[in-house]
């Protein structure tokens, strides 16, 4: 029934791994367990356990391997009744907060309780998905087009994050404009405090950065580069997140 | 919403200072403006212009209050604020309107359709009631 996917591990992480698989087995929920190799990537893997017919695939490790697990479940369009299950290897991270867990052993037992939600993604060109965040950085401030089919919008920008429902948060605290005015301050002139962020949400843009080329991030990992393509797609993953805790003062 | 015909509820839109905003904007919940916009403004709640903004287009939103510089219509269904650093060039519509003091504006402002009131000379009133101060009409 659980199809597990772990990270390839490190001599640190084998040590996590192997309490991963312990806590699994007492728990009575351990299954298959593979790992990626140069001869399969996490997605092949992903696809091969949809094809072997498991219902559950659940990445073990970072962000990374959870969007690699994801984008293959929801190409996989004929099994739309495959589940994601997560054990982030952070629970400080955007996907532990939002599988709602908060250390290994909650994140096992949320599997074996299995309450499903559906939840939105964010595709990006070409072909991946992302749950949590991506984010475009610079050091010096930089300037982005954000397009929509009736919208077309220039930003100065040093960061902006992206997350599914398509909410783009644009992090302006670089630019000249943004610092304070020496001779403003000399001669007594009024210095009006510029709000230089944004917030915008829209179901598709494309996003262009003039005269260069940013990586686009998720987890660290450069998923694709700009000039690309962002839609949200509601409603497309199911996913076991934790159950709700009903907290009591006695 | 950015430039989606059917805005869907969730969180607002903030367009920063820095920001350059060409086409018509929407969103169910607020908007904020610090940046330049040229093109329509829409929101089923409020419409905040801050002092380093400039809109040159139609603003259409239940409550609106404005500190930068606005070129173009507003209609509110609710209140309209125009703050002391307020400009506004162009017509207004609304039927609570509030112009501080120091603010611009150069336009009509008239009362929405449902809101305006049967105007009558006054002096029938007044014979009726006996009223002595005079005034030259009245607003039902």
């Amino acid at each position: 029934m659980y199809y597990y996917i772990l990270e390839s591990a490190g001599k640190k992480s084998e040590v996590w791994q192997e309490k991963v698989k312990n806590i699994l087995g007492d728990l009575g929920i351990a299954g298959e367990t593979v790992s990626p190799s140069p001869a399969r990537t996490i997605e092949e893997l992903a696809t091969l356990g949809i094809v072997k017919g498991y219902s559950t695939i659940v990445a073990v490790g970072s962000e990374k391997i959870v969007n690699k697990v994801a984008t293959a479940i929801i190409n996989q369009k004929e099994n739309n009744d495959v589940v994601l299950g997560v054990i982030p290897e952070d629970f400080d991270s955007p996907i532990a907060h939002k599988i709602l867990v908060k250390d290994l052993k909650g994140a096992c037992e949320t599997l074996k309780t299995r309450k499903l939600v559906t939840t939105d993604a964010c595709f990006i060109d070409p072909n991946k998905y992302f749950l949590t965040e991506a984010t475009i950085e610079t050091n010096n401030p930089a300037e982005a087009y954000l397009l929509t089919s009736d919208i077309q919008t220039s930003v100065m920008f040093n960061k902006i994050i992206i997350k599914p429902g398509l909410e783009i948060t644009v992090i302006d605290d670089l630019s000249e404009k943004n610092k304070k005015s020496i001779f403003g301050f000399l001669f007594g002139k009024k210095e009006i405090k510029a709000n230089t962020n944004s917030f915008f949400h829209a179901k598709r843009f494309q996003i262009e950065t003039p005269g260069q080329i940013i990586a686009i991030k998720a987890d660290g990992e450069i998923i694709t580069k700009t000039p690309t393509i962002l839609q949200n797609r509601p409603k497309v993953l199911k996913i076991i997140v934790a159950r709700d805790i009903i907290s009591s003062d006695k | 919403m950015m430039g989606d015909k059917k805005p869907l509820s969730g969180p607002g839109t903030i367009v920063g200072a820095n920001v350059k905003l060409v086409g018509t904007l929407s969103d169910a919940n607020e908007i904020i403006v610090h940046g330049k916009i040229e093109g329509e403004v829409i929101s089923e709640k409020s419409v905040i212009i801050s002092e380093t903004a400039f809109v040159k287009g139609p603003i259409t939103a239940e409550m609106v209050q404005i500190a930068g510089e606005v070129h173009g219509s507003i209609v509110t269904s609710g209140k309209l604020e125009i703050l002391p650093t307020g400009k506004v060039f162009g017509s207004i519509t609304t039927k609570d309107l509030n112009i501080r003091s120091g603010a611009i504006f150069v336009g009509k402002s008239n009362m929405p359709e449902g809101e305006k009131g049967v105007v009558l000379p006054v002096e029938k009133e007044n014979e009726k009631e006996g009223a002595e101060e005079k005034t030259d009409y009245e607003v039902e």
